[in-house]
């Protein structure tokens, strides 16, 4: 009682001062983390998208019909290029 | 767990495997007794005398008189532990925890039933029957971990469970353990296929069962093409007439198929089998079946019955709050949790504008899209592409759903249906609703009605949007704490055009029938009347992607980007939005675009645009009058002019950085008195 009687008042205006601007600055810290975590839940939800649709597309026979085609292909390729060496 | 634990077998002409089956059950390392109790179905090869060898109750049954469900159900009442484990006569326990792991699944929860394990084959098995065993273990946690069912009894739980009823199910009496207080409550019954249907009962009583991975036995038989055969033909037949399952028939589930099983005459022996067996039902079986209402192929079921959200919301509860210190500055996080929408949409423009306001005040976003009628196809990220090309660019990550939903020091609900999500969400300081329209006034007298009604119920702070009169509605007919905020108009695209630009005679009319609210029948009757009285007058109508029933010739402009919608609100000389609750937004931008305005007279329109005359000509809901004050607008240019200038005047006020103005004020005057409320946690 006798301590906080004797401090001077512009001592503890200074301190709440101080203490306003370190809240402050924890509260801009707090809310960038908050960000950063929401983006990367965000990010995470697209790739999941994105990795579903890459299988979707890999698993129809559309893909698996153009992926026969691309290997005959390469193999027909491979066969003319070995004929023109011989 | 100590005490009595049965081992109940059915035994005919099992000398074969007995004595190795026993051998390995009195090998088990479990705290308790074990008693050996077996029905002996008239063997003739000394089953019995290997059944007393080895201590075991032995009771003998005719041939005749030994039925699956009927002979497991004297078994049962034979055994005298509170558990009974039953293995078929050629099950032998795989290791010496086999007892002590079933017993180990009743330990999982209070409400287990049933514990099973699985099936070995036998060394000499083939690779055929291997494969086919790992697989069908694989269903619960992959065969390696001990797996709980129960049926969840939601509609998505239902759903589940009629897509794979066997995931559930499943309870074989080759390998499983059965407590009695179940089975006094479901007993087997007297039926081919009395193992599976008691998987089902006790699955549909609300009880749980456990797979244990290390409860196995070892049972394969050998497969002969016929006895192979015969053995899917049973098996099938059991799933088909249990749980209904017909085995799929086509290219693709033969292309899967195939892929699926180890060989192909092993392929081809299923196949046959499966058109035996789940075509049709046996008419020896048929009759004594009892069907399941929840698999009924004919029950009037829909997973996705799109109010169960609302139902999960009963009983009434106080909204889950969890206060913070009181906070009067600084940033703060926020979850806006927003229903679908479509481009163009006035409650999303005004959302999506404060999510920018507050961004821009160094506050930090996020937006939670709750589609409760799952018509939302388009994944998040879309979502977000949308907001940024189509309204506002917003810094706020967009989620679908609330899975991903995370604390923050406020949380918006934004319409009635999202009151009812957010309302429960952990984690925030505060729970505040931005109501932008009394909405259970869109409903007439309606379960709707009923529901949004409710969320008025459910103490939420408030900030109404557009008028004093939302505000009021909330603070004096629910007794709700309420700011409001005025809506703003985007001034640089729907710019001020004076009189000597306008046609005369053209009227702009926003034709949106299927929004009640909007009157549209009331403008139409009045423009009929006017259409009689003056030929020469041209209407334009827009806002509806369906064309409208119109007693007259007019245009019909459907819905139009804003761009063409102020090009016409520059060039009309009179335009009509009513407004039977709060106010459209639509009525302000014609307003900035100098265009006069003839809205409906209610205190949703004065509370906001003063008496008749002030900033917009108001009306009484009849088609004549609408006609006389149109009429009037038309002749009187001077006053329509002057009119049209106190109203731009009226809307410059309103511009988006004074409605983010004061919806940060309102959070910080919430923020500053945290609430106690008896549900918080």
């Amino acid at each position: 009682m006798r301590a906080m009687e004797t401090t001077p008042a512009s001592d503890v205006e200074q301190r709440l001062v101080v203490v306003e601007a370190a809240l402050e600055e924890a509260l801009v810290e707090r809310n960038r983390l908050w960000e950063q975590l929401k983006q990367q839940q965000a990010d995470r939800r697209e790739l999941e998208y994105l990795r579903t649709e890459l299988r979707a597309v890999r698993a129809s026979r559309l893909w698996r019909l153009a992926g026969l085609y691309q290997r005959a292909k390469t193999f027909v390729s491979a066969g003319l290029k070995a004929l023109r060496r011989l | 767990m100590a005490g009595l634990v049965s081992v109940a077998i059915p035994v005919h002409n099992a000398a074969r495997h007995l004595d190795e089956v026993l051998a390995a059950v009195r090998a088990q390392e479990v705290d308790g007794e074990v008693e050996i109790v077996i029905a002996d179905a008239g063997s003739s090869d000394g089953s019995r005398e290997i059944a007393e060898r080895y201590g075991a109750v032995v009771q003998r049954i005719d041939a005749s008189g030994f039925s699956r469900g009927g002979t497991r159900n004297e078994l049962m009442q034979r055994a005298r532990g509170d558990h009974v484990a039953m293995i078929a006569q050629d099950a032998t326990p795989a290791s010496t925890r086999w007892l002590q792991s079933l017993l180990e699944g009743f330990e999982q929860a209070p409400d287990v039933a049933a514990v099973f394990g699985p099936r070995e084959p036998r060394p000499a098995a083939s690779h055929v029957i291997k494969s086919e065993m790992e697989r069908h273990c694989a269903v619960w946690a992959e065969g390696e971990a001990i797996d709980t069912q129960r049926l969840e009894r939601t509609p998505a739980g239902i759903a589940a469970y009629r897509r794979f009823p066997g995931k559930l199910t499943f309870l074989s009496d080759v390998n499983c353990c059965l407590a009695r207080w179940a089975w006094e409550r479901v007993p087997y019954r007297d039926v081919p296929y009395a193992d599976q249907l008691l998987g089902r009962e006790l699955i549909e009583a609300g009880f749980a069962k456990v797979f244990h991975p290390d409860a196995r036995v070892l049972h394969s038989h050998g497969i002969p093409p016929v006895a192979s055969f015969k053995r899917y033909v049973a098996e099938l037949r059991a799933l088909h007439e249990v749980l209904g399952t017909v085995q799929p028939w086509g290219p693709d589930s033969t292309l899967s198929d195939l892929r699926g099983v180890a060989g192909v005459r092993h392929w081809a022996i299923r196949r046959a089998a499966a058109m035996v067996a789940s075509r049709g039902r046996a008419s020896s079986v048929a009759d004594e079946m009892p069907r399941s209402a929840l698999l009924d192929e004919d029950a009037a079921f829909d997973p996705g019955w799109p109010w169960e959200f609302v139902r999960r919301g009963y009983p009434r509860r106080d909204i889950r709050v969890e206060p913070r210190p009181a906070r009067s500055s600084g940033p703060i996080t926020l979850s806006w949790v927003v229903p679908p929408w479509r481009v163009g949409s006035g409650g999303h423009t005004a959302i999506f504008r404060l999510v920018e306001q507050l961004e821009r005040r160094g506050h930090s976003c996020a937006i939670y899209v709750f589609d409760s009628f799952g018509r939302e196809r388009r994944p998040a990220h879309e979502l977000r592409e949308e907001i940024v090309e189509r309204f506002i660019p917003v810094k706020a990550p967009v989620f679908k759903g609330l899975e991903d939903f995370t604390p923050s020091d406020v949380c918006f609900a934004t319409n009635w249906r999202t009151a009812w999500a957010v309302r429960d969400l952990p984690g925030c300081g505060e729970k505040l609703y931005l109501v932008q329209d009394d909405e259970p006034q869109f409903y007439g007298a309606s379960s709707e009605a009923i529901f949004a009604e409710e969320t008025y119920r459910m103490g939420y702070r408030c900030i109404g949007a557009h008028t004093s009169w939302m505000a009021d509605i909330l603070r004096n007919r629910y007794g709700l704490e309420s700011h409001y905020f005025h809506c703003a108009t985007d001034l640089d695209l729907y710019t001020f055009a004076d009189e000597e630009e306008r046609e005369p005679g053209l009227i702009a009319v926003y034709a949106r029938r299927t929004t009640g609210r909007r009157a549209v029948d009331v403008a139409l009757a009045g423009l009929m009347e006017l259409f009689e009285r003056r030929p020469g007058v041209r209407v334009v109508l827009f806002g509806a992607k369906s064309r409208p029933s119109v007693p007259f010739p007019c245009e019909d402009w459907g819905v139009r980007t804003p761009r063409e919608l102020a090009a016409l609100y520059r060039r009309a000389s009179v335009g009509i939005v009513f407004s039977l609750t709060n106010l459209s937004l639509v009525g302000q931008e014609m307003m900035a675009s100098g265009l006069p305005l003839v809205e409906l007279n209610g205190m949703n329109v004065t509370s906001e645009l003063g008496e008749p005359g002030e900033h917009a000509q108001l009306v009484e809901p009849r088609p004549d009058a609408v006609a006389d004050t149109v009429e009037r607008i038309l002749d009187d240019r001077e006053m329509a002019a002057a009119t049209a200038r106190r109203a731009r005047a009226f809307v410059e006020q309103r511009t988006w950085d004074h409605a983010g103005d004061q919806v940060e004020e309102a959070l910080f005057d919430f923020l500053s008195r945290p609430r106690e409320l008896a549900g918080s946690t």
